[in-house]
């Protein structure tokens, strides 16, 4: 039984809409799970042609949730907050990503590296709004932007979940996208009425007035809160007691080789210091994802050890 | 280059409006023929899937076609319009039914094929058809990576040629050969028919 109240004056879906503007969203609509356009064509932009992470990421397809799938998971639900983040054309449109992607090297001018706050902002808010859900006592799933892999690992030269089985790397942001389960994010978009251009990379940035990054979480059925807060607790207390047993010397060698392979991924992807002036004029969107890294995380401190992880490098093959 | 904004709902008269221009645009690009077809006008053909099967000695992942999740033909069948093209190929080319094309002007004709029919997905695109969908003739495999194994049906490992390469009509069971009889366009069966098809709307 949902526990969502009609009226405005506790009405928690609008607490959660300002919830999302206060993190960083640009515009948020609260909609029925009946206005979420599932189309069968969506998740075939990805693989026809083949973008360059399809099949390389868990999330997306050929793997991820078929359309079926996603309405099975719909039916579960009853509203979405469905929000966008903005951004200039400059940034999201500009031709030198698609350059970046094809070359697999960062461009000097730094703008690949600085679409990247653009994307941690639509997932952190996912992340933050499905954690502001469940303290309500909500059953939340949680949808982003683009391949959560481009992004969370993007010195990382592979999915580990996809290619060597293992868990998820970076589990505190990563999601699925909308139109990798099949949503017409576009047309769900300019239904709530936000002017929206289609951006795929053989545009001109003088052509693109705006880009857009558009999130959805899905609210449903409550659940025991208390029953949400003792699973987190008890999985934090075993995660303490392994670090503990790990000795000094083997976690000092463990740092020394990360961070070796930190330098040797940046160099390889081309990350350096002629990126500096573009991301300094960016540092607002920094320092936007860096509020909602501590938001998520609980301290300043877990901010930039959020943000190191998912700068974590590992070089790839020769 | 004019980038629309997607609309909330398909405006059918300018999707008919579009669909002039896009195949002027085809003509212009080097299609020899062109023409706007319906949805209903894509005959598929289960037997062709088999030829395809049969003919996998050269495997790349658009050649058989699997997709275990999710269904081509009822992604099309959502469609309404779209784009129909040919070019003529040469008189002395035979059909390579998806196997290596070992005579470089050959595959350069191929390859302007794939590139056409990227150009008029791009197009379709930016005039605010975000979902427009291109196929092309013959196995990707054959044009892009010749002589190499297909990177992208290792499970991680990503296409080499991203957003060129592409699946084949035949390879999806439609018969371009019988749409193109439809038209009254004529075609030779002694050779490949290369064909493109992109679903616009």
């Amino acid at each position: 039984m949902s526990n969502l109240p009609d009226d405005n004056t506790t009405n928690p879906l609008e607490h959660f809409r300002e919830y999302a503007v206060t993190h960083g969203a640009d515009d948020v609509v609260i909609i029925p799970v009946s206005d979420v356009i599932l189309d069968p064509r969506v998740r075939f932009k990805c693989m026809i042609p083949r973008c360059h992470t399809s099949g390389m990421c868990s999330h997306c397809p050929p793997y991820g949730h078929s359309n079926a799938e996603m309405k099975e998971i719909l039916s579960q639900y009853r509203s979405g907050i469905f929000f966008r983040v903005t951004g200039k054309g400059d940034i999201i449109a500009n031709p030198l990503i698609a350059q970046s992607i094809l070359n697999n090297v960062l461009d000097d001018e730094g703008v690949s590296i600085n679409i990247g706050p653009y994307y941690f902002l639509v997932f952190s808010i996912v992340k933050l709004l499905e954690r502001e859900a469940r303290t309500f006592g909500y059953r939340t799933a949680g949808f982003a932007a683009g391949d959560c892999r481009d992004i969370l690992c993007s010195l990382q030269f592979m999915c580990q979940r996809t290619l060597l089985n293992r868990s998820c790397r970076v589990p505190e942001l990563s999601c699925p996208s909308m139109e990798s389960c099949g949503m017409n994010v576009y047309t769900m978009a300019a239904r709530s009425g936000w002017d929206i251009y289609p951006i795929k990379g053989n545009e001109e940035t003088k052509d693109v007035p705006k880009g857009s990054l558009m999130g959805l979480v899905l609210v449903g059925e409550s659940q025991s809160a208390g029953s949400i807060a003792r699973t987190v607790t008890t999985g934090e207390k075993k995660l303490q007691s392994k670090k503990i047993k790990k000795s000094l010397l083997r976690r000092l060698h463990q740092w020394i080789r990360k961070e070796k392979n930190r330098l040797i991924a940046m160099k390889q992807y081309n990350i350096s210091i002629k990126q500096l002036p573009l991301t300094i004029r960016e540092r607002r969107m920094w320092m936007k994802v860096l509020r909602n890294f501590r938001a998520l995380s609980g301290s300043w401190t877990g901010s930039l050890r959020l943000m190191l992880k998912v700068f974590e490098g590992r070089p790839r093959e020769q | 280059m004019e980038i629309r904004r997607i609309e909330p709902t398909l405006d059918l008269e300018k999707l008919e409006a579009d669909l002039t221009v896009l195949q002027e645009n085809a003509f212009s690009r080097g299609a020899d023929k062109a023409a706007c077809v319906d949805a209903a006008a894509i005959i598929f053909n289960p037997e062709l899937l088999k030829i395809v099967a049969a003919s996998s000695d050269f495997p790349s992942i658009h050649w058989p076609l699997t997709y275990p999740k999710d269904s081509i033909q009822e992604a099309i069948e959502v469609y309404s319009r779209g784009i129909f093209l040919v070019i003529d190929s040469p008189p002395d080319m035979p059909d390579y039914r998806g196997g290596p094309i070992e005579n470089e002007e050959h595959r350069q004709e191929y390859l302007k094929l794939y590139k056409l029919i990227t150009d008029m997905e791009s197009l379709s695109f930016y005039m605010g058809y975000h979902l427009s969908l291109g196929f092309a003739t013959g196995n990707c495999r054959s044009i892009f990576c010749p002589g190499e194994q297909c990177q992208a049906m290792t499970k991680g490992y990503p296409c080499r040629h991203p957003y060129k390469g592409r699946p084949s009509l035949e390879a999806l069971g439609i018969d371009a050969r019988a749409i193109a009889q439809n038209l009254n366009w004529s075609t030779k069966s002694d050779s490949p028919l290369l064909a493109g098809l992109i679903m616009v709307a």
